[in-house]
């Protein structure tokens, strides 16, 4: 099942330890008070990584498209309205771009950096199945588990349930094409049906999932075994271990 | 041996103030094929429910009279004890997929993995049963990206993978074409002639009389005719019943009336039988 995707050397790793090393980069990110710290963290351990996993492009896409428009806002208002600024960098007229604010909007964005960047790793090498499994096999309730991998099926399922009601109201002569008003009138005929349709769904769901035995009070078991190498659990400690150092040099500090 | 015994049954639902079924007698032998058909608000799906045992365990209400699977109280039965017993398909192959599985195996397993089935023996009961219902191919595929037909065809396997002793289809072929309809019927005939019982609510009779060892008819939540398809076609010859009867029965109702078919002879259900009357 789980053997054709991207990632390389990392698809094949225990969901779990990408997860527990996303998490470190992340926390570490927030625990380091130093910018160039968190940005050592990237150029030195998230970048190389990326790279062995052969996911660079992709990873650096997401960084750009969600982390560059959010560092330009940041840039900007904090430059201007940061209300400690004591320090000019820039003057552009009556505007003043003040040191500290810039300071602190470099280190929101380093960290939303470590933030997307971490992520973007983890799930793409990760199928949601197998994080999911991963994570129930670890001892998380079937339950989450399962509202877990459904959330993760909600998207595609309501996309094919808008398309039925889409392809039913056209043919009775729905326009949904045209002008904005023409197109903000055909929200309501969608929506009500997508509405209704879903509540009818959860409950013939709910029914199902009695169905075939879910909460029946057994520890369920899973279909496939997601492999747990001990060398990987050891990443798994030091991470936590990591984190627990960075945290205790924070209240030092 | 009967496998399901219902004895004086009468079911209100919780805000109505008429039963959905009332005063209802039904006894299915082991390895029946029982098809059960009748007009809109019959109560059909009702007594799917109860066989079931979804009543009164998810579906509350006030039930009267008793309900036994394989010897067990069904209103008294815990949910663990009915899942070996009984399994279930609905008219909506959609709403049947958990939602939470990603691959066809994976939704086909769902129930055995909330049974707490090991592994190994979980493996072999999926890839069996898909290689029965014939969509071991689609075993990796997203149970989303399937047409209804399919998706259908796994939501037979997931409850059949159970291994229940009665099979409950509640119109699982009334969202289908012609051919996904006849394959879905095709999957459950070879499984009853295996020793499966099966309960079928189907509005077309046209395939569905032709296996059917039994014909029920509900009409306004009590049972108004049961036997063998053609004896109860006889019967309902004339009344407004609710009930399509399958064409070649027509074909035997005019043509008895036409003098061609012997009022002692009973009314064809298949094409088959109708060639082997017009013959003799």
């Amino acid at each position: 099942m789980f053997d054709a995707a991207p990632g390389g050397w990392l698809y094949h790793l225990n969901p779990l330890t990408k997860l527990s090393v996303s998490l470190a980069f992340i926390l570490l990110a927030f625990l380091l008070p130093s910018p160039l710290v968190s940005l050592g963290l990237f150029c030195l351990a998230i970048l190389p990584l990326s790279l062995w996993g052969g996911i660079t492009l992709p990873m650096l896409n997401a960084c750009l498209r969600l982390v560059a428009p959010a560092a330009g806002v940041l840039l900007v208002v904090q430059g201007l309205f940061y209300p400690g600024g004591q320090t000019a960098a820039l003057r552009a007229g009556p505007l003043v771009f003040w040191q500290e604010g810039l300071a602190y909007a470099g280190l929101i964005s380093v960290r939303l950096l470590i933030m997307v960047s971490a992520f973007s790793i983890l799930l793409a090498t990760t199928p949601p199945a197998k994080l999911a499994m991963a994570l129930q096999q670890a001892g998380l309730p079937a339950t989450f588990a399962y509202v877990l991998a459904a959330a993760l099926q909600l998207l595609p399922e309501a996309r094919q349930r808008a398309l039925v009601i889409l392809k039913a109201q056209r043919a009775r002569g729905l326009r949904v094409s045209g002008s904005l008003l023409a197109r903000a009138r055909a929200v309501l005929p969608l929506v009500v049906p997508m509405i209704s349709s879903t509540l009818v769904m959860a409950e013939e769901r709910a029914v199902a999932l009695e169905l075939r035995a879910f909460r029946s009070g057994v520890k369920p078991t899973t279909y496939y075994e997601i492999e747990d190498a001990g060398v990987e659990r050891t990443v798994r400690w030091l991470c936590g271990l990591l984190v627990l150092a960075a945290g205790i040099y924070r209240l030092w500090l | 041996m009967a496998i399901i015994e219902i004895e004086n049954l009468t079911y209100t639902y919780p805000v109505e103030n008429f039963p959905a079924l009332h005063g209802v007698n039904l006894r299915v032998e082991e390895g029946e094929w029982v098809v059960v058909s009748g007009e809109n608000e019959a109560g059909k799906s009702t007594l799917c429910c109860i066989i079931a045992g979804l009543i009164p365990s998810v579906y509350r209400g006030k039930l009267e009279g008793t309900v036994r699977l394989c010897s067990l109280d069904v209103c008294q039965a815990s949910r663990k004890d009915l899942i070996h017993r009984v399994g279930m398909v609905m008219q909506n192959p959609f709403h049947q997929i958990s939602g939470g599985r990603f691959t066809v195996a994976e939704e086909v397993a769902f129930g055995l993995e909330n049974l707490g089935v090991p592994r190994p023996e979980m493996h072999w009961r999926v890839n069996d049963m898909l290689a029965q219902v014939g969509i071991a191919h689609l075993a990796r595929c997203s149970p989303f990206s399937l047409s209804g037909g399919q998706q259908q065809l796994v939501a037979l396997a997931a409850a059949l993978v159970m291994h229940p002793e009665v099979l409950v289809l509640d119109e699982p072929t009334s969202q289908l074409d012609p051919q996904a309809s006849q394959k879905v019927l095709a999957v459950v005939q070879d499984l009853q002639k295996q020793g499966l019982t099966v309960v079928l609510v189907e509005h077309r009779l046209e395939w569905a009389a032709e296996f059917a060892s039994r014909l029920v008819i509900l009409e306004k939540g009590t049972i108004c005719a049961d036997g063998l398809p053609a004896q109860v076609f006889a019967g309902l010859a004339g009344r407004a019943s609710g009930v399509h009867f399958p064409a070649v029965t027509l074909l035997g109702f005019q043509a008895r009336r036409e003098g061609l078919w012997p009022a002692g002879r009973p009314l064809p259900v298949t094409i088959e039988q109708a060639v082997r009357g017009f013959r003799r």
